[in-house]
């Protein structure tokens, strides 16, 4: 152990290096924690000094890492690959929604009512295609047909508002799930995915949590050694579309207004699935790095070439076209492997230095 | 050192972000409701997607719009105060254009206009709502959105109602005898939806039988079941209600099959009433007709604005444009009443517009309801004569003879 008195850079190093050391096999290590206790501080203190807009920002990283987190639930942790969380998410936001307007039904038991119908969803998808052993590419295909089912069934039944969609009344009463102020929501979006890493971190250590990765890992090996395959990627799918579908509860509670194309449309997937590739795809931390980096880059191109029309989009996809070539396993598997890189560095100047020392 | 330097580029890229973020808020502070000599107009459009070029040419006439009264020496109430535009790009989604709102009002804008898609102009209303900031429409003709009780939000435009109810009126007035069916075919989002409601529900009043309804989605790449369909029932009309791409998909396969009707009408829509419609099916849409909104083409006004359109930008002014144009016209308006740039003073002199001079084609002054719906707002018949569009009907507006039937 290195004292902090006669080598300062060194124990920055130490610092760093156990704060971006693996973390999955083993607890948390104290680095680690002070790095997850400063951001969350610098969250919840952000209404003191952050404008509303800025508050925004923040809502829609947490909103977005959280749809993330849902994903990564499901893909990353089993490796069943989602084109089509939209669905979950508009079922959600939907049910709500349609429940409050029409029924005035209370939005939170619209959330729960939401929760249930996407897990009702999620288990007949769930069941037709891993019943009839549909994996990876075709797994994504068949999510994505579903999500697009969806959407023609909402567009055209007037039950549903048809193409014309729902909107919600603005109100600031806590007990209809709106939350007055950008305060407010931002805390619930933060709850919301506080809750759930807590809940994607704990899970890994278990047994259940061990079986998903080796589902994802080797499906075949999995099953030979007696884990039912088949049960747990439907655990992993109906919690995963629960969730999603409070963030599509959450969404349109926020912006007060869904329709088809607003829920349903194949974007909606894909932002469920980008932050965690950026971030680092079955992490537990990999969507919220993800989202905490997207959503500013993509806020900030907006803002600051809102004078160069289109410019805004090139720039994000520049960015992320880098981002995807330096660190193809994301921003975590990035960390990783230049630690390991380094180690083995350090390792061979080790062996190496007593020759150097004789010469 | 590999390591230390990847931790220091990082560090250094955090520590530039955040800079980023706290330059973007001190330079906001300047804020809403303050009386400056400079007032801050929001422009929130699809400047980037499938909608690029009708949002330019909004954004365009309103930057013209911006000029003329600069020019004319501002805001006269406010010690000639100059009017800004600050545009923001939609993307053509609902939660960019939300932020994009938040975003404008952040950086002091009075009002904020928008946005070109109902969905989107809608997500944008409720941020407006929550801001306490007025929100005008420049283009976006749903209904439902103006039945939310919103109070700070107004629309100078006609609806879909309106458009609808103005083509059952117009068609009964105008229609020869020999027109006794109809066939509606329809893309099948909000816009199309809307009309297409009324419509079929209210054919009865023209006397015209409406055989069939037919929908279709916009992003279609075939309508040949629905031009087989047409061509079976054989109307002697044809509403279509649709967007450029889909209307040209249609007249292209309507074409290829030889499919002729006595009459072809739109409703608000965004192929007939474009000058490319016409550049690329020359002859073949000769005398198709579209009811929809456009500039008043007898008043000198709308006529200098034409010439000014095209001398600035090289193109023709659409006719969407022209309500960009009219938006900020409206709002100069308020503002010289207001006597001041805060949202709330500015909403409640938007509540009392009345403007008897201006260039669209509607009967009387631009007024707001207490929806915030312009209470003359209405349509007009637009036919395609050699290549170019002319009012037709109302006759107050028509610039030439309606020509039923070739």
């Amino acid at each position: 152990m290195q004292t902090e008195k006669n080598n300062t850079p060194n124990f920055l190093g130490n610092f760093l290096k156990k704060a971006t050391s693996s973390t999955s096999n083993g607890k948390l290590n104290i680095p680690q924690l002070i790095v997850i206790g400063v951001a969350c501080l610098a969250v919840l203190l952000a209404p003191t000094y952050l404008s509303n807009y800025r508050l925004n920002l923040v809502i829609t990283i947490l909103t977005s890492a959280f749809f993330a987190q849902c994903w990564n639930l499901m893909s990353g942790y089993t490796g069943q690959f989602s084109f089509g969380h939209a669905a979950f998410f508009g079922l959600g936001a939907y049910t709500s929604s349609i429940l409050y307007v029409d029924f005035g039904v209370n939005p939170w038991i619209g959330l729960v009512c939401g929760m249930a119908v996407a897990g009702i969803v999620a288990a007949i998808i769930g069941y037709l295609s891993f019943h009839y052993n549909l994996k990876g590419d075709y797994f994504a295909l068949a999510t994505m047909a579903f999500c697009e089912i969806f959407r023609v069934i909402f567009k055209n039944t007037d039950f549903l508002h048809g193409a014309s969609g729902v909107s919600i009344k603005f109100s600031k009463d806590i007990g209809l799930m709106q939350f007055g102020s950008k305060a407010g929501f931002m805390y619930a979006a933060f709850v919301l995915l506080a809750l759930l890493t807590f809940g994607m971190y704990k899970i890994r250590r278990t047994k259940m949590g061990l079986y998903f990765v080796a589902i994802r890992e080797n499906e075949d090996a999995a099953k030979a050694l007696g884990i039912n395959a088949f049960k747990y990627k439907m655990i992993a799918l109906i919690a995963s579309a629960m969730f999603s579908a409070v963030a599509g509860t959450f969404y349109a509670q926020y912006y007060l207004y869904i329709d088809p194309n607003i829920c349903f449309e194949s974007a909606v997937s894909v932002s469920s699935i980008t932050p965690c590739i950026i971030g680092g795809v079955g992490t537990v931390f990999g969507p919220i790095i993800g989202a905490a980096i997207l959503e500013p880059i993509s806020e900030f191109t907006n803002a600051a070439l809102s004078n160069f029309v289109g410019l805004n989009m090139v720039v994000y996809g520049l960015i992320l076209v880098v981002v995807i070539m330096v660190m193809p396993k994301g921003l975590i598997g990035l960390v990783q492997d230049l630690k390991v890189k380094f180690m083995k560095k350090k390792k061979d100047k080790k062996s190496k230095s007593p020759v150097e020392a004789e010469g | 050192m590999k390591k230390r330097r990847v931790i220091s580029t990082l560090l250094a890229g955090v520590m530039a972000a955040a800079l980023m973020t706290g330059c973007g808020d001190a330079a906001q502070t300047g804020g809403a409701g303050t009386d400056t000599a400079v007032i801050k107009i929001g422009s929130v459009h699809p400047l980037t997607g499938s909608y690029a070029y009708e949002a330019q040419s909004i954004i365009n006439a309103q930057k013209l719009a911006v000029e003329e009264i600069n020019a004319a020496g501002g805001i006269k109430s406010m010690g000639g105060a100059k009017l800004e535009l600050v545009t923001g790009d939609s993307q053509a989604s609902a939660d960019t254009g939300a932020s994009e709102t938040e975003r404008l009002i952040a950086e002091g804008c009075s009002i904020v206009t928008g946005t070109f898609q109902s969905g989107v102009t809608l997500t944008c209303m409720q941020k407006a709502e929550q801001n306490e900031v007025p929100f005008l429409v420049t283009v976006s003709n749903n209904v439902a959105m103006f039945e939310n009780g919103f109070e700070w939000c107004f629309r100078i435009q006609p609806n879909a109602n309106v458009f609808a109810e103005d083509f059952i009126q117009y068609i009964s007035e105008v229609k020869t005898d020999d027109i006794k069916t109809a066939v509606l075919i329809h893309e099948d989002s909000l816009t199309g939806t809307d009309s297409g409601d009324i419509i079929s529900a209210n054919m009865g009043a023209t006397g015209i039988e409406l055989l069939d309804r037919i929908t279709y989605s916009a992003s279609t790449s075939t309508l040949s079941t629905e031009v087989t369909k047409i061509a079976e029932l054989k109307p002697d009309l044809l509403i279509a209600i649709g967007y450029f791409a889909d209307t040209s998909l249609l007249v292209k396969e309507l074409n290829e099959r030889g499919v002729t009707f006595k009459m072809v009408c739109g409703v608000a829509n965004g192929g007939i009433s474009d000058s490319k419609f016409v550049a690329d099916f020359g002859e073949s849409v000769e005398n198709f007709l579209d009811l929809n909104y456009r500039f008043n083409p007898n008043s000198d006004k709308t006529q200098s604005l034409l010439e000014s359109y095209k001398t600035k930008f090289g193109d023709d002014m659409s006719v969407h444009a022209v309500w960009g144009y009219e938006s900020i016209y409206v709002i100069a308006d308020a503002l010289e009443r207001a006597e001041s740039s805060s949202p709330a003073a500015l909403r409640d002199a938007l509540k009392t517009t009345n403007i008897e001079d201006h260039v669209l084609a509607q009967p009387g002054a631009i007024t707001f309801d207490e929806k915030g719906e312009n209470v003359n707002a209405a349509g007009v018949l637009v036919q395609i004569q050699n290549g170019k569009h002319v009012v037709v009907y109302p006759e107050q507006f028509a610039e030439a003879e309606l020509i039923v039937g070739k």
